[in-house]
């Protein structure tokens, strides 16, 4: 009797497990559809009110539709940001439930976004790194030539930044944010005490050279702090900045011993004043070593600007940048792309949310907010550099000196040349060998494929 | 009444087999096997799987005679597994034994030997950051107090790659000792006693009743440890990153690296089955042994 109860007992828990097994899977396999049947149409709907009005119904108020984006802006200001591109959007289309998908960072992303479009199962619109980054999703993105004819953004962007945004000579992207990576942000007391002057005393490499020497006699040790290998990378692209020519030769993995070895003398003596314990420290230490009085400068892209920023330092009273002798105007770029997959549920909202995002009354605050380079040829100068100094300053710069923008190593070269840039780099700074290196830098292109051939040659 | 619980019983515990069957099929074979097919062909990741292109052993043939950082990372993970499995089965045994005579105050000791292992791999990693970190480090600090020269521990390809072993020995060493105290504590009182009452020395006693009687658990660790030597990332990824260069690289490191950072998913594959290879011959004939022996 009792085995027979026991029997019975696990009979129940078998066909209970085995149910639920099944019915999850029924449940999850038969969800497409069902969702399928409703994006249908919501997308309809949206459509229709995309095109007619801009004022929502009644109806459609009551029927949100969903939009899903996924991206890699998830904490910080970055979040911050993305959540004034949501509100804009919101704020347009106020039926729109955002289904907001934030990923850790772009690899993760990425990782994500392959298997999603692999699968048929694409979200509403993505976000990727401009160039090799955006062509590698290339085959599953939807043609928005259109959009940038009819909104005219062919017009209000320089060649390099539609370079990144255009594949076999059709638009898939659009650049949302443009980092600057050739920047060295310095204490603008601290030269002042020291008589140092900007930019006169830096406009050649032995006077930039000097003021290094100058900095240690006055007790600096290190005047130039960096944080991570990737900081190596992105010295790298300021000693890059003033030759184009190297640097196309770069991206398009055609560099010779005589490109890199004049670079790695030069990166050689800027790491004799580094502090080198860079690869233990993040990536943000260098501001915070010349913030504590420990360096006089950093280098890196205006993402270290936000780091000053953050600690309170205000730009122009208690830190300037400069660039690398023969580099003004001439901008290294990270970008930050927006775009559709050909599989998007809803289309036409994704489109509807890239006009909002790139709108100049909502991508001007946003830039602001960013302290992105301001690349828009219409940007209004004196909105942005009454509200933004460092930004207004750029501006200025690149209204002087005539702006040239190169999409950055992540941008411009196969997924992985960046890596090995920095491994290679981070070994560099411990043997300090430069025929080795340059050794290294030159055979390291034969493992990748470059299938884009950039011109950046004035 | 036996007839009709036969005719049941069958039936009920086949629907449970064949369901434990197709999970292990798909987590386990199928998962595998997909690894050592796109480890033969160019795949990018992207591309449907109808139209990989397949290469053959290209994939093998590049790690094996022209990748520089393979050879590194293999290196690495046979330094990892010569030194971190000896190290901590060793160690393991001295805490066992001091646990073992240990007294009243066994439980307490025995949970401060645990509790490293208790810790996520992430969690050791930042611990141990904070004892290598250059300025703030406790071991900079403990030399700059002693007068004694300061190393960037983790910056030098000489002392990264043993700086990233001792939290390795650190965190595994503990559950090792609980595994050996079983065995220890399973070793009749009577035969200690005979042997003493022989004027049997102490090591003596270790080497012909003691280590014969801790056999199979060693055996076990052995097999336990070398995996998780072997498989090692996020340690690793969190003190060096495989850094600096790809000096303390690791085999999953590196193929985590070829897949997720260069897209290259064929190469990728390649790397982790020559892992598992790697893994399966070192630590499997010591399992199928213990499998024999029914332990």
């Amino acid at each position: 009797m009792v085995n027979e109860g026991r029997r019975r007992a696990l009979q129940t828990i078998g066909a209970l497990v085995a149910g639920l097994i099944v019915g999850g899977a029924a449940g999850y396999y038969l969800k497409p559809a069902v969702e399928a049947v409703k994006t249908v149409t919501k997308s309809v709907t949206v459509t229709k009110t995309a095109t007619v009005t801009k004022t929502v119904s009644a109806s459609v108020t009551q029927t949100p539709v969903k939009f899903e984006f996924c991206h890699f802006w998830s904490a910080g200001t970055e979040a911050e940001s993305m959540k004034m591109l949501y509100d804009a959007f919101k704020e347009r289309y106020p039926y729109v439930e955002i289904i907001d998908t934030p990923f850790k960072d772009s690899a993760t992303l990425y990782a994500s976004m392959r298997t999603r479009l692999l699968a048929g199962n694409a979200p509403s619109a993505f976000h990727a790194h401009g160039g090799y980054a955006t062509f590698q999703f290339a085959d599953y993105l939807e043609d928005i030539s259109d959009l940038w004819e009819e909104q005219g953004w062919v017009n209000i962007f320089d060649e390099g930044t539609k370079s990144v945004c255009r594949y076999e000579g059709k638009y898939v992207a659009i650049p949302i944010t443009l980092c600057r990576c050739n920047l060295i942000e310095y204490n603008i007391k601290l030269f002042e005490k020291q008589g140092i002057k900007v930019p006169e005393d830096v406009d050649t490499w032995d006077g930039f050279v000097a003021v290094l020497e100058k900095l240690r006699k006055a007790g600096i040790e290190w005047p130039i702090a960096m944080g991570t290998k990737w900081n190596l990378v992105w010295t790298l692209m300021n000693l890059l900045a003033p030759v184009p020519k190297t640097y196309e030769k770069l991206c398009n993995g055609e560099l010779t011993k005589g490109d890199v070895t004049p670079l790695l003398e030069k990166l050689n003596t800027i790491l004799d004043y580094t502090n080198p314990d860079l690869l233990e420290l993040t990536w943000d230490a260098g501001p915070l070593k010349v913030m504590k009085g420990e360096a006089a400068m950093s280098s890196g892209g205006d993402w270290l600007v936000m780091v000053y920023r953050a600690k309170g330092w205000k730009y122009g009273e208690d830190f300037g940048y400069f660039v690398l002798p023969g580099a003004w105007g001439r901008c290294i770029v990270s970008y930050d792309n927006f775009m559709i997959p050909k599989e998007s549920p809803t289309p036409e909202l994704a489109r509807e949310f890239l006009k909002t995002v790139l709108d100049i009354e909502v991508w001007q605050p946003f830039a602001v907010f960013r302290s992105c380079l301001p690349a828009r040829t219409d940007a209004d100068v004196e909105y942005i550099a009454s509200r933004n100094r460092f930004t207004g300053d750029e501006l200025k710069e690149l209204k002087k000196y005539g702006m040239r923008t190169y999409p950055a190593i992540v941008n411009g070269t196969p997924a992985g040349v960046e890596l090995r840039f920095a491994e290679i780099l981070s070994e560099f700074l411990t043997h300090r060998d430069i025929d080795r290196t340059a050794d290294e830098i030159v055979d390291m292109q034969k493992e990748f494929e470059y299938t884009i051939r950039w011109s950046f040659v004035e | 009444m036996s007839n009709k619980r036969f005719h049941h019983k069958p039936s009920f515990f086949t629907v449970l087999v064949v369901i434990q069957l197709a999970f292990v099929f798909y987590f386990v074979f199928a998962c595998i096997g997909f690894n050592i097919l796109i480890s033969f062909t160019d795949w990018s990741g992207l591309k449907p799987l109808t139209e990989i292109n397949l290469i053959g052993l290209e994939n093998y043939v590049k790690l094996i005679f022209f990748k520089r950082e393979f050879h590194i990372s293999f290196l690495n993970n046979m330094l990892i597994y010569a030194i971190v499995v000896p190290a901590s089965i060793g160690i393991g045994l001295l805490l066992s034994s001091l646990l073992h005579i240990a007294g009243r105050s066994e439980p307490f000791f025995r949970t401060c030997y645990l509790l490293p292992f208790s810790l996520a791999y992430v969690v050791v990693g930042i611990l141990w950051l904070y004892v290598y970190y250059p300025n703030i480090g406790i071991l900079n600090t403990t030399l700059k107090f002693l007068h004694l020269p300061e190393r960037h521990w983790l910056s030098e390809p000489q002392t990264a790659r043993f700086a990233l072993l001792v939290p390795m020995i650190w965190q595994y060493s503990g559950f090792a000792a609980l595994v050996l105290l079983g065995g220890l504590r399973s070793i009749p009182l009577e035969i200690m006693e005979s042997a003493k009452i022989d004027g049997a020395s102490g090591f003596t006693m270790f080497r012909y009743i003691v280590l014969p009687h801790l056999r199979y658990p060693i055996y076990f660790l052995y097999v336990i440890i070398s995996t998780w030597a072997l498989m090692t990332f996020d340690l690793i990824w969190i003190m060096t990153g495989g850094g600096p260069g790809v000096e303390t690289s690791v085999l999953s490191i590196l193929g985590y690296k070829y897949a997720f950072g260069y897209n290259y998913f064929g190469l990728g594959a390649a790397v982790f089955t020559l892992l598992t290879l790697l893994n399966w011959g070192l630590a499997l004939p010591v399992y199928f042994y213990l499998q024999r022996r029914g332990v």
